[in-house]
């Protein structure tokens, strides 16, 4: 199909355009060799009909950058027969200069003066004719917001498909060509520059400066005094935002997903006499799964919805540049921050969100700290634990797992940037855009393009494995299991009678959350088993709408209530069999939370993680939070009750062992390189 | 010579030239972003905690670490 490469600077409007031409309707891809998103799109116009590929964001073709090396590659692959560059016409003169190198690729190409509509507000004055002559490539002038935009960009295409003019580039002068290796950048850019400027002047009238009004909100905004405040501000409302507005669908989704793929499949291949094995295999595999897998749809999509509305908003940015110095202490720029705020609320969406950190060591980074934020899957398990044997203190105890979450994950980044990644921050290039109103629309397209990517590529991993383990599971395979693995948590305070608590850990490895569940039932085994009741499809469904208004209905007593520490009367009975578990001890309790708190995150977690670093380091990175978690919650039971010293010696020795071995691994197997 | 580091909101100054210890993607890209020598720039505001900063040049506005920045040389 013939193909058109869109490309321009980051924030000239590129993604609006890119929507507005294809109607939201986009596919996403990868770049060959690298995990930058491939955005693909398709124009279906009665003059044209072509596949629209979206370039990343660059401001040159240089090979030192990822981004550009990928733009480059792509224009000179002889696939796309055309090139739309777009601009922003609020800022020409540094967006030409793409534009001058793009012109010497020899692509077809259409030059798209975007927002026009803010630059005649600003009085820019754009002479297209003359503009168009001295550039030497056809130009036309569009906003995104404007009706009549597409079909201006698609007439001009199609009329320029029908002529033959390729750009003729400005050949470089010789003495440029010929300049010794040192100055030649200098004297090429400056050249480009040079000539951009004389077109400038001739051309374009200069406007009124346009950050006269977002100067004015700085003033308060970036404040020396007010600007962390509101920082944190903002930040607290995003995470809350996120949190709840999905935590009113997440039952939904559970519920009527599981109504449709495991008992309603399970009832109609009950019906077709399908073989117990298959069903198995098919609902409580397959289906579990797909039912996992959805409820992770509500807080991915709000989380990016709402990231979206920020980022249009231009204050994104500003939160990055505000919190770049601290975050530099730990080796990651100040855009990492989002990811380990979203951290608190799920992993999934927040391991997803580093996709937006430009270079893959940052990403490693963030993937590796990232679990230890206390995820909201983990504070039931908390506050379950701490009510049965913290029932004074029970705040502060959650608060300290908190911050040791916090403390391990700064540990973390700190070990990592002293070892592997010695003094190799990327440098820190960013613009602060203007100030907008919220884009609703944008927000919500990206935001399901960001699910889309999640449910196609994270579902791949995730469902399989969950598959594999939800059969394990209905045969009944695991007590076996956690009675097996049992011994290796004596050390911590868990009995080996105790070996519900294993299975326990074992099945938060599906979500956190199902620790408490799995334990509950296992304790309580015999007394009463779910009766199986009559399927109805109509009942489940209109159970999960209903769940719908009761949690919307619940988020108002979340605000008076934000923990949910009160507890139901069941609850008094699951104290019981917990305290008498654990044998009344409550530095095993502790320690079981600590060892909890660390150890491999929810495999949804994992699956996403594999997606955007690899396999290798994510089994890695479980492997040390796991044996952290386990050293970690043997030497404090030890030192606080079991006073075995040999416990104590073999997990100080292995907590060393195992970072060395990972840091030695990291410099030695090149995986954790920078670009 | 001075050096980016020690400007102040509001202070102007133009570019010289780069350093040479300077990180050759890093100055590429400030190149692009069109800082290239006898370019005048601002310094217009930092962050709430003094760095990074942010300058105006050509006509846009553009933030960059100080310290990084370093290799930067200009005169005011």
């Amino acid at each position: 199909m013939f193909t058109i490469a869109v490309a321009g600077n980051p924030n000239c409007g590129k993604s609006a355009l890119f929507n507005l031409l294809t109607d939201g309707r986009q596919k996403v891809g990868n770049w060959p060799g690298v995990t930058v998103d491939k955005k693909i799109g398709r124009i279906k116009h009665k003059n044209l009909d072509a596949k629209l590929v979206d370039l990343p964001g660059i401001y040159a073709l240089d090979a030192w950058s990822e981004d550009e090396r990928i733009s480059r590659d792509y224009l000179l692959s002889g696939e796309p027969e055309f090139l739309l560059n777009i601009l922003d016409s609020t800022n020409l003169e540094r967006n030409l200069y793409l534009t001058t190198i793009l012109q010497e690729m020899g692509v077809k190409m259409l030059v798209v003066l975007n927002m026009i509509d803010i630059a005649e507000k600003n009085r820019i004055g754009i002479n297209l004719e003359q503009f168009e002559k001295e550039l030497g490539s056809p130009v036309v002038a569009v906003s995104a917001l404007r009706a009549g935009s597409k079909s201006i960009i698609i007439n001009k295409i199609a009329e320029l498909l029908k002529t033959d003019n390729k750009p003729s580039p400005v050949p470089v002068p010789s003495e440029i060509e010929n300049a010794s290796e040192e100055n030649k950048d200098e004297l090429l850019a400056e050249w480009r520059y040079k000539r951009i400027e004389n077109i400038m002047a001739k051309t374009v009238k200069k406007g009124i400066s346009a950050y006269a009004q977002s100067d004015k909100i700085d003033r308060i905004v970036m404040n020396k005094f007010f600007g962390i405040p509101i920082f944190l501000l903002t930040m607290y409302l995003l995470f809350w935002l996120t949190i709840h507005v999905s935590g009113v669908f997440i039952d939904f989704f559970d519920i009527a997903f599981g109504a449709i793929f495991v008992d309603g499949l399970r009832y109609v291949l009950t019906n077709i006499n399908t073989p117990e094995v298959i069903i198995s295999i098919l609902a409580d595999g397959v289906g579990a799964g797909i039912q996992t897998l959805s409820t992770f749809l509500p807080i991915t999509f709000s989380l990016f919805f709402f990231i979206g509305l920020l980022e249009s908003s231009g204050y994104m940015a500003r939160a990055a540049f505000v919190m770049d110095k601290v975050m530099r202490t730990m080796g990651l720029p100040g855009k990492a921050f989002i990811p380990m705020l979203i951290g608190f609320g799920c992993s999934v969406p927040a391991i997803m969100a580093t996709r937006n950190l430009e270079n893959k060591r940052d990403r490693i980074l963030s993937v590796f700290m990232v679990p230890f934020m206390s995820c909201g899957a983990r504070l039931p398990v908390y506050i379950l634990f701490t009510a049965a044997f913290f029932p004074s203190n029970a705040q502060n105890v959650i608060f300290a797992l908190y911050v040791i979450g916090i403390v391990l994950a700064v540990a973390t980044g700190l070990l990592l940037k002293g070892t592997v990644y010695k003094g190799s921050l990327a440098p820190f290039i960013m613009e602060l855009p203007q100030y907008h109103t919220p884009q609703i629309k944008g927000a919500a397209i990206n935001a399901m393009f960001r699910l889309k990517a999640f449910i196609k590529k994270s579902g791949r991993i995730l469902i399989p494995i969950i598959a594999i383990l939800g059969v394990l599971n209905s045969v009944g395979v695991l007590p076996a299991v956690g009675k097996s693995i049992a011994p290796v948590f004596s050390p911590i305070g868990i009995s080996e009678e105790n070996w519900q608590a294993s299975v326990g850990l074992f099945s938060g490895l599906f979500a956190k959350e199902s620790i408490i569940g799995t334990m509950n039932s296992l304790y309580s085994q015999g007394a009463e088993k779910e009766e199986d009741e009559e399927f109805s499809l109509v009942e489940k469904l209109g159970e999960a709408f209903v769940s719908i208004a009761e949690n919307a209905k619940a988020l108002g007593e979340k605000i008076k209530d934000p923990l949910g520490f009160e507890l139901s009367e069941e609850d008094a009975s699951l104290f019981e069999n917990i305290r008498k578990a654990f044998n009344n001890s409550s530095a095993a309790a502790f320690a079981f939370l600590l060892f909890v708190l660390l150890y491999v995150p929810c495999l949804s977690a994992v699956a996403v993680a594999a997606r955007e670093v690899g396999v290798v380091l994510v089994l890695l990175q479980s492997l040390y939070s796991t044996t952290l978690g386990w050293c970690l919650a043997v030497i404090f039971y030890q030192l606080v009750e079991g006073h075995s010293v040999p416990s104590i010696v073999a997990a100080a020795l292995i907590l060393p062992a195992m970072v060395l071995g990972i840091v030695f691994y990291a410099r030695k197997s090149g995986r954790f390189s920078r670009s | 010579m001075n050096r980016i580091i020690s400007l102040n909101p509001g202070d102007k100054a133009v570019v010289e030239r780069y350093a040479q210890s300077m990180d050759k993607a890093y100055k590429l890209k400030l190149l692009a972003l069109g800082l290239t020598p006898g370019t005048e720039f601002t310094l217009v505001k930092t962050s709430p905690f003094g760095d990074p900063i942010e300058i105006e040049l050509r006509g846009y506005r553009l933030s960059l670490r100080r310290h990084e920045a370093e290799g930067v040389l200009c005169s005011q």
